[in-house]
Order: C-alpha cells, then sequence, then structure tokens
C-alpha cells in the first residue's frame, strides 16, 4: 500500500475518458436516481420517515456531503464490495463504511469500453464505470476497498480497482463444508482487522469491537420487527421501501440508522392500526430471490409492486441478508469474538458462489411458510451465471411444494421493462387465478 | 374491472394486439361467430375499433349488443374501448385449455415472442417461460429470413416441405443467421432447403424451451408461426410428444380474451372434438369467419 501501484488494466486513465462522457455520465446517473426516488415518493400510502432513507440513498445528497467532510478532518471511508465484509471490523477501527455496489445504469458504459462485452453481469460493470469517471460522489474518494472473492466477476473487479485505490482481497472458502473453511474465514478476517488498522493508524480495541456489535445487533433485532410488519396480512410498507431502507444501513452510521428505523417502524405499527395497507388490497404476495438489486436499479420490485404484487419478503444480498443474522459472541476472548463475527458473515451467506448451497431452498421454504408466499419472483442479471444455474434447482424444487416461480433475466437498462412487466402481469393474474380456484 | 349490464348483451369480443397481427374475435357463449384479423399499426387503437365495427357489420349485431371488451397482446393497454387487459400468456393458455382442455403445454409462438406455458389444474397455468431479448423463431424472424430469401411469408411453409435435403443453419441471432442465409444464396443453394433448414433450426429452439418445462405431456401449438407449416412439421418430427396444431392457430389468443370474460358460467356445449395426431380440420368455426 506505501509503494505507488502500477496501473494493470488502464495505463493512461488520467484524461481517458472527454469531460463530455464523465458529465454525461453524472448527469443521467442523477436523473436516473430522481426518477427512481419519484417511484417511491409517488406510493400512495407511505410512511413519512422513509423521506430519512431517500436523502441516505440519493444521488450527491447530504450523506455524501457528510462523508467527504469526514474525510476532510482525516477520517477514513472503506468501500465494501459485498454482503460478506464484517462491517462491525470497520466501525471498530473507526473508519465509516460504504457498500460499492452500483445500481447506476450509465456507467456501463466507460466499464465496457475497457473491457468490451466480457459477458459480466452490469453491477460488476456499473461499479467499476463509477470508479473510472469518480461517477457517484458518495463513493468516489474512498480510502480503500474490501473485495471478498465471490464470484468471478467481483474477484477480477476488486482486481481492477487496485488500479485506482488500494484494495483488500479477503479469500472466501466457496466450499462450505468442514471445519477447514471456516479457520480460513476467520484468519482472514485477522488479516482485513490487521489491514484496517494499517489504513486508520488505529488498533481496533475488543471495546470498541464489542460495542460495534452491540449496535449493529440492535439493527438486525430492529430489522426482523420490520419482517413482522412486512409478514403480517396488511404490510405497511412496500417491498421496495424495505429494500431501500436495509440498503441504507450499508451507508448510514449504524447508531442514527437504528434510531431513524425503530421511528419507522412505529410509525408503520400505527398505520397499521388504521388500518392502511401499502400495495393494493388482495395482492398477490411476492418473494423476490436472485441476483442483488442495488438502489436505484430498483426496476424489479417496481414492476412487481405496479402489476398488482406485493413483495413481503426477500432473500437477496442487497436485502433482508444485510440484516438478518446477529453475531453471536462465541466467548469473550477476542479469538471468541473474531470466531463470532467469522460464523456471522459466512454460514448465513446464501450467496450462489458457494457449495453446497442448501440452505438457500431451506431459507427460501421457511419464509414461504412463515410469509404465506404465493409465488416467487426470481431475478438474475444478465451475467450472473451462479443465479442463473441456481434458478433451475430452485424452480423444481418449489414444484414440488406448489409454489409458482418466473425467472426474470435482466440487465441495466430501461429496454426490457415492456417484457417484463408483460412476465410480471402473467404471473400475477396466474396467482390470482389459482386462488379462485382453491377457493380463497 | 367494468360492471356490465349483460341483459341483452350476448357478445363478447377479444382483440389481440400482437407484435405483428392484430386479431379480433366476437364471442357468442362460448362460440366464435366472427373474426378479422389484419396487420397492426401504429395506432392500434383505431385499427381494433375499426375491424370490430366491421366484424359487428358483417354479421349484422349492434355495438350495443356487445357484453365484454378484453384486450391482449403487446398493445393491449392501448385499446381504449377495452373493459379490461389481460397479457397474452393467460389469454392464449385460456384459448387453448378451451379448445384442447387436455393440452398440457401451451405453445405460442408470435410475431416477437415465444411463450411456454405448462398447464396446471382446470385450466390454470402452473408456471411458463419466454424468449428473452433474442428473437429467434419468431414472426418477425421468419419474416426477416423470407425477405433475405425474396420468398411470400405465406409461402415460406409449404415451399420447405419441398426440400430434399435441408440445409444446415447454425446461426440462431437474427441478423447472424441472416448473412448465414445471404452466405447459402451466394453458395447457389436451394431456396427450399435453406428454408427447410431455419425450420428446422427454429424448431429446435423451439424444443428446447418446451423441455425445459420438463413435462411430457400433450402439447398445444398456437400463434402466428403455427401457421407455418415447416415449422410445424419439423416440430412433429423432434418433439416427441402429442402435439396439436388448431386449425387457425393465431386467433387462440383473441378467443381466450373473449373468453376472459366475466360471465356467469353457463353450461357450455361439450363439442371438443376428438384430437388425433395428424392435422385435422379443427376449429372449423373459425374457418368460416376468418379470411
Amino acid at each position: 500500500m506505501k509503494e505507488k501501484r502500477t496501473s494493470r488494466y488502464l495505463k493512461d486513465k488520467d484524461g481517458y475518458f472527454s469531460e463530455e462522457q464523465i458529465d454525461r455520465t453524472k448527469k443521467r446517473s442523477r436523473e436516473m436516481e430522481e426518477a427512481s426516488r419519484t417511484r417511491l415518493t409517488s406510493q400512495k400510502v407511505r410512511a413519512k420517515t422513509l423521506t430519512y432513507f431517500d436523502e441516505i440513498m440519493k444521488y450527491d445528497g447530504a450523506r455524501s456531503q457528510e462523508l467527504s467532510d469526514f474525510q476532510g478532518k482525516g477520517g477514513k471511508i472503506i468501500g465494501t464490495m459485498c454482503v460478506m465484509v464484517p462491517l462491525e471490523l470497520i466501525n471498530a477501527s473507526g473508519a465509516k463504511n460504504v457498500r460499492l455496489c452500483s445500481g447506476y445504469y450509465e456507467p456501463v458504459h466507460p466499464a465496457n469500453e475497457l473491457l468490451g462485452d466480457a459477458g459480466l453481469c452490469p453491477m460488476v460493470k456499473s461499479t467499476l464505470g463509477s470508479k473510472m469517471v469518480n461517477a457517484n460522489p458518495i463513493t468516489n474518494n474512498i480510502n480503500m476497498v474490501v473485495g471478498p472473492a465471490t464470484c468471478d466477476g467481483k474477484m477480477k473487479l476488486a482486481e481492477i480497482l487496485e488500479d485506482w485505490v488500494p484494495v483488500v482481497m479477503m479469500n472466501i472458502p466457496r466450499v462450505k463444508i468442514g471445519e477447514t473453511s471456516s479457520d480460513i474465514w476467520v484468519k482472514e478476517i485477522e488479516y482485513l482487522s490487521r489491514k484496517l488498522e494499517e489504513v486508520t493508524g488505529k488498533r481496533i480495541s475488543k471495546r470498541a469491537l464489542v460495542n460495534e456489535i452491540k449496535k449493529w445487533n440492535r439493527g438486525h433485532e430492529l430489522w426482523s420487527k420490520m419482517l413482522d410488519i412486512r409478514r403480517s396480512k396488511r404490510p405497511t410498507i412496500s417491498g421496495q421501501d424495505a429494500m431501500l431502507v436495509v440498503q441504507a444501513s450499508q451507508m448510514d452510521d449504524i447508531e442514527r440508522w437504528n434510531k431513524k428505523t425503530s421511528q419507522l417502524i412505529s410509525e408503520l405499527q400505527d398505520m397499521q392500526k388504521k388500518g392502511m395497507i401499502a400495495g393494493e388490497d388482495g395482492a398477490a404476495r411476492i418473494l423476490l430471490a436472485g441476483s442483488p438489486m442495488m438502489y436505484p436499479n430498483f426496476k424489479i420490485p417496481a414492476i412487481v409492486e405496479e402489476s398488482g404484487g406485493t413483495i413481503v419478503h426477500d432473500e437477496l444480498c442487497s436485502g433482508f441478508r444485510l440484516m438478518s443474522d446477529p453475531v453471536m459472541l462465541d466467548g469473550i476472548t477476542r479469538k471468541g469474538i473474531m470466531r463470532g463475527l467469522a460464523e456471522r458473515y459466512f454460514f448465513p451467506c446464501t450467496c450462489p458462489c458457494f457449495s453446497p448451497n442448501d440452505e438457500r431452498i431451506r431459507r427460501i421454504k421457511e419464509s414461504i411458510e412463515a410469509f404465506g408466499i404465493e409465488g416467487v419472483v426470481f431475478h438474475t442479471l444478465r451475467g450472473c451465471h451462479l443465479s442463473n444455474i441456481e434458478a433451475t434447482k430452485i424452480e423444481l424444487e418449489l414444484r414440488d411444494i406448489g409454489i409458482p416461480m418466473v425467472k426474470l433475466e435482466s440487465e441495466y437498462d430501461e429496454g426490457d421493462i415492456e417484457q417484463v412487466r408483460t412476465r410480471v402481469e402473467a404471473f400475477i393474474e396466474m396467482i390470482k387465478a389459482r386462488r379462485e380456484n382453491e377457493g380463497i | 374491472m367494468v360492471d356490465i349490464d349483460l341483459s341483452g348483451k350476448p357478445y363478447d369480443v377479444g382483440i389481440d394486439v400482437g407484435a405483428i397481427a392484430t386479431k379480433v374475435i366476437v364471442l357468442k357463449e362460448g362460440e366464435i361467430v366472427g373474426s378479422l384479423v389484419k396487420n397492426t399499426s401504429m395506432e392500434p387503437g383505431k385499427l381494433s375499433d375499426s375491424m370490430l365495427s366491421e366484424i359487428l357489420e358483417g354479421i349484422g349485431v349492434r355495438k350495443e349488443e356487445v357484453g365484454y371488451i378484453v384486450s391482449t397482446g403487446q398493445g393491449r393497454r392501448s385499446i381504449g374501448i377495452a373493459d379490461m387487459a389481460r397479457t397474452e400468456i393467460t389469454c392464449f393458455a385460456k384459448g387453448a385449455h378451451h379448445l384442447v382442455p387436455d393440452s398440457e403445454i401451451v405453445v405460442d409462438i408470435g410475431g416477437h415472442g415465444i411463450r411456454v406455458m405448462r398447464m396446471g389444474e382446470m385450466g390454470v397455468i402452473a408456471d411458463f417461460r419466454t424468449n428473452d431479448k433474442c428473437s429467434t423463431g419468431t414472426g418477425c424472424f421468419m419474416d426477416t429470413m423470407a425477405m433475405a430469401l425474396e420468398v411470400n411469408i405465406e409461402d415460406v411453409g409449404d415451399r420447405s416441405l419441398h426440400s430434399k435435403m435441408a440445409e444446415h443453419v447454425n446461426a440462431s441471432c437474427t441478423v447472424f443467421a441472416e448473412s448465414e442465409v445471404v452466405s447459402l444464396i451466394a453458395k447457389g443453394k436451394i431456396t427450399d432447403d435453406i428454408l427447410a433448414g431455419l425450420h428446422n433450426m427454429v424448431a429446435r429452439k423451439i424444443l428446447a424451451l418446451v423441455n425445459s418445462t420438463r413435462s411430457k405431456g400433450k402439447v398445444f401449438i398456437c400463434g402466428g408461426v403455427g401457421r407455418n407449416t415447416g415449422v410445424v412439421k419439423e416440430l412433429r418430427e423432434i418433439i416427441n410428444r402429442e402435439m396439436v396444431v388448431p386449425e387457425d392457430p393465431h386467433l387462440v389468443g383473441a378467443l381466450g380474451a373473449a373468453l376472459m370474460a366475466p360471465r356467469p358460467k353457463v353450461s357450455v356445449k361439450k363439442e371438443v372434438d376428438t384430437v388425433q395426431k395428424e392435422e385435422v380440420p379443427f376449429m372449423k368455426r373459425f374457418l368460416r369467419w376468418s379470411t
């Protein structure tokens, strides 16, 4: 990190892109985020507290200003590329975390120019493109990137990003069995903690770590309350909004997020008492699964909820999985804490990059039961081979228990909106017809 | 959904605004009394309006006697006169189930899309899959190929039946397939053989989608490409399941749409013909009106 690295991928990165392209990328990103936000705010029933989360996720909003002020005072910002990065560790070192995975459409193009059409998923390309042209203020000035080597795209993305910013790659044992995998992962987390200490120049104390774990565990507790609201017959928050809230946790300070979320939950409970409902009455209860959808790429959930469905639960690393499993401390020694962290960030993760990954199906089936799911919308980003492969397995498993699934493959552009909409509408018509048949 | 007073309104209308053709059907108590097919224009609302008037005039029915108008197809939302809109996936399945209740897989090969529906109990779809962004095997693919070969699209099917030895067409992308066809023409290959090769490729593509349902039951083919005798012949050879093609496969969607009208159930006459593997004149009542 001390010596200056030479670029591997883009030797002449200064001045490679024209001013016009950089401006265009920024402008279109801003427009896209505005459109997504308008779609969210124009929902008929929407809690007022949600405007806070809108602001956090806003393009060039108050949060990016706050972060750059923090950095100006010597604070460090660590970019995370995956749900498997222990955020407690980052916070305990005094740094702030931001999730880098980008949902903006326009930055895909600069990345395409560098890589050609490498068959990579648009999320990887967009994240890379954002960095290449500095298109996203919130992720521009990061001091370090933590990139777990999960899928091929993410792994190589981390490598390419090293041209711009120091990267810590974490070796994820992708075969999820036996003692060895968890041993490797504990060591990787210890390695990360050393790297963080190097960047921030601050030792990660046991006390600070336990403190952060407590804060994040509080977040998990709140999120499970949120799931209760979504589980009820009349959820007062739409799936899109819930996803926005949980994604904001990756950008915000966790303490403030906890405060706002508990405020939101009491507002949602009040709304429930008043008999309000998000989305239409008698909407089809949908579970969203598959590849991640980062804000503002809320194309699929928006279509689902506009077509007469309500997303009551999801199985996404950009949704429910961010906040689903608190850290269980394995003793109060430093070693025990590290092991607890490692376990929380490894075993509950049902990313399709793992094998065996039967845990995923088990979780989906469980939530179908618990949330009264009537159909599963499985979304794969084009180029997300792992999700694509698992879709087949999941569809057949679900067929056995009589739950229909529709697989939607989509990219980062608006071109296929109408095709996707037709499929989703047909899917929801089908669910409602099934209901009539069963006489519900 | 609009509630309509149905007294004195025995007719229902289904409008299927496809990517290439617009189909309008008039139904009375489950029987087709009139239908019309025209190329989809830039103003599908106006077009279907005038088509409906034309049919009604032809069969001497007043507009006031029409109960429900249901639109489907890609342009379903631009039909102002429609009381409700349903997706083509639902409507084709509905129409197919009406015609052949025991069909397990419904394949709709339309202008821009291929949809394969696996039927569950009581004519409700169990699941479905569609082509993604790729247009291979659809009507517009065949249009492009016919244009490259300078053959009238109506004759494509029959001409390929004359082929003695089909050429191999490997590319499945419309653009690449076209250039492959052009190079075959340049090599002096016979048009009929190239067509047969194309139909074989299309049939394999459809088969792949059908197989992905993992169902071995009876297959019902509908949609405009179902009229292409070449594709149907190739498909029949490789599909390894019982396969039914109605006389007018392109009208099934509009029929399904008209059947979506929420009428109180009257006992429909059991008019299901026994279906054989060979193509028998099956939807005779279609034939009468669809010219």
